[in-house]
């Protein structure tokens, strides 16, 4: 198999602070996408086919300090997933169960 | 609502051990980073030996991705009560007739891992919401885990588009490749099964994804493989312009199998997903679809995989909530449609008819030979092959409902090997005859006009060539596409 060295890149984790939820409404895509892959953004899709990201605020200054227009949409604060979206253990067992009420199990089990 | 790992694993147990008869649960042979067990659930029903063709569905890949996991298991279960109760499965506008799943069952192994990426799911639900990949603890930086979906042996290394050697990139795509546990045990379940089709779930964007991501895709430059390209450079060495080659028969199934997953995806509730390569999203290496489909390019001893990414849920302008909205479930719907869809498009008429009549392969090869070296050489060619592929599952749920129509179906598969197997043999007329009143029956019990229309230029074609010489037949069928007018049936 390929292997190759690492290249850190110096960068810091974006697994802690605020981010941001970035769109770069550019007429030049190309260079807009090439800067925030030399930048290693988090990149997503986007419905208006503009360039949409996950930045940080000193990220967010680079692309501004490129010459690039961004926009800010939502403050994203690293936070686990809102619980009341986890599901609860005893619900999932009961919907298993309402599932599968009147199809023969097993013997014994 | 999302499960949560535990959740999903106990699910998984729980229908392996009620329903042994459906569901072998197996633990994958290498724990995640962070020593958890990945799980895969088999599925099949009926007899049958151990090669039956395979389809692998693979959730949770990226970590935030929550809904698809949910997805897989609630298809599980979907299959599992059609199967037992015999009634259809029904998603908003699409139904699947219980004869239908029934057979999709009984012919296929269907391998599910709900959550390939376990340790990356219990971190979006514990500290991170937004993870995306694993949690490898990358040495001599402040930057974790590796992008699972770059680090497969395809071009693995090759840092263009949403590909990155950096380990703070979210696409990072690892130190090597296959160097994570996670993508190691989807290799396991390929290399030690006939996998024929396979899709790793994502979200979101509402997409059908197939090969190639590297580079745009062409079917005439022969010379242009992933192969002669370098790998593991760390910058984008793919050269500008370039196009890989795609098998035209390769390109054809992709687009046709693709098409039908989004319209029925679309027949549930009207969402429009669209079909398109990877790159025609953003320049991808070392992904998991352009993997299992360049294995047996790679190798040639390999099983050839159709391989797709879905792209579930739409973009609702918000990364939270396009990766997790608060209510997932028509998006788990339309999850549920295109992989049923898929499965659906995996099932081999050839296969399941030939197998139980021949001893050996030698009948079903001569019709393979026909197919996969004459007919896929001719755009017409391709359209019957296609044509083939989307009769089949409906045709074969009206065949082996009926004693008789399933014996006849045996005779024609003898008659047609026989006449494959000798040199200078003719079609006669009373078989085309057979054939055709066959086909005939068919399209007046089938309650599809798609499937009559398409049965329809069947039986024309047979009647315009009966009595010419079979390597005169093929030619023909080559030479002229399907024969797709509307015709009355004599259905009520």
């Amino acid at each position: 198999m390929p292997t190759s060295p690492h290249q850190p890149n110096g960068g810091t984790s974006r697994d802690s602070g605020l981010r941001f939820d970035v769109t770069m409404p550019t007429k030049d895509r190309a260079a807009a996408i090439e800067m925030a892959t030399a930048l290693d953004l988090d990149r997503l899709p986007d419905r208006d086919g503009d360039v949409h990201l996950i930045a940080t605020l000193d990220e967010v200054a680079m692309l501004v300090e490129g010459g690039y227009e961004v926009h800010l949409s939502a403050a994203v604060h690293v936070a686990p997933l809102d619980p009341a979206l986890v599901m609860d253990d005893k619900d999932s067992m009961a919907w298993l169960e309402a599932q599968v009420d009147g199809i023969v199990r097993q013997a014994g089990s | 609502m999302y499960r949560t790992i535990a959740q999903l694993d106990s699910i998984t147990n729980l229908l392996a051990t009620w329903f042994p008869q459906v569901f072998t649960r197996v633990q994958l042979p290498e724990a995640s980073v962070e020593g958890r067990p990945v799980y895969a659930l088999r599925m099949r029903a009926g007899g049958g030996g151990a090669d039956r063709r395979g389809v692998l569905l693979v959730g949770g890949t990226h970590a935030r991705e929550l809904m698809n996991p949910d997805a897989i298991v609630e298809l599980a279960i979907d299959l599992l009560v059609s199967y037992s109760n015999g009634t259809p499965v029904t998603y908003g506008g699409r139904t699947w007739p219980a004869d239908e799943v029934n057979l999709i069952l009984e012919a296929l192994d269907i391998w599910l891992v709900p959550c390939s990426n376990p340790d990356g799911r219990n971190y979006v639900m514990t500290v991170n919401d937004l993870w995306r990949k694993n949690r490898r603890d990358n040495p001599n930086t402040a930057c974790d885990g590796v992008d699972l979906n770059r680090n497969l042996d395809l071009l693995w290394g090759v840092a263009q588009g949403n590909t990155s050697c950096s380990p703070c990139a979210d696409v990072y795509c690892g130190p090597s490749a296959f160097s994570e546990p996670e993508t190691r045990n989807i290799k396991h379940l390929l290399d030690t099964n006939r996998i024929v089709t396979f899709a790793d779930v994502h979200s979101y964007s509402e997409l059908v994804l197939h090969p190639w991501g590297h580079a745009t895709t062409q079917s005439v430059d022969i010379t242009k493989r992933f192969t002669g390209l370098p790998t593991g450079t760390c910058t984008p060495s793919v050269p500008a312009g370039y196009q890989e080659y795609m098998d035209p028969r390769d390109l054809k199934r992709f687009t046709a199998v693709g098409n039908q997953i989004v319209a029925d995806v679309a027949a549930v509730r009207g969402r429009h997903y669209t079909r398109e390569t990877g790159f025609d999203l953003y320049a991808t290496t070392g992904t998991h679809s352009d993997y299992v489909y360049s294995r047996h390019i790679a190798d040639p001893n390999l099983y050839k995989t159709y391989g797709f990414t879905f792209e579930t849920g739409p973009d609702t302008g918000d990364s939270r909530t396009s990766f997790h909205p608060a209510d997932p479930t028509l998006i788990k719907v339309d999850a549920r449609a295109a992989m049923l869809a898929l499965l659906h498009e995996s099932v081999c008429a050839i296969e399941l008819i030939g197998l139980p009549i021949f001893d050996s392969a030698t009948g079903l090869s001569a019709i393979r030979r026909v197919r996969d070296e004459l007919l896929a050489t001719t755009e017409a060619g391709r359209e019957w092959i296609a044509l083939f592929e989307r009769v089949q599952v409906p045709a074969i749920g009206i065949i082996l409902r009926d004693e008789k129509l399933t014996k006849s179906a045996a005779d024609l598969f003898r008659t047609v090997a026989q006449l494959l197997g000798e040199d200078g043999s003719v079609l006669p007329r009373h078989d085309a005859e057979r054939a055709s009143a066959f086909i005939g029956e068919l399209a007046n019990r089938s309650t599809s006009e798609t499937i009559q229309v398409d049965l329809e230029a069947l039986r024309r074609k047979l009647n315009q060539v009966a009595g010419r010489q079979t390597h005169k037949v093929i030619e023909a069928v080559m030479r002229r596409r399907p024969d797709r007018r509307r015709v009355k049936t004599t259905r009520g």
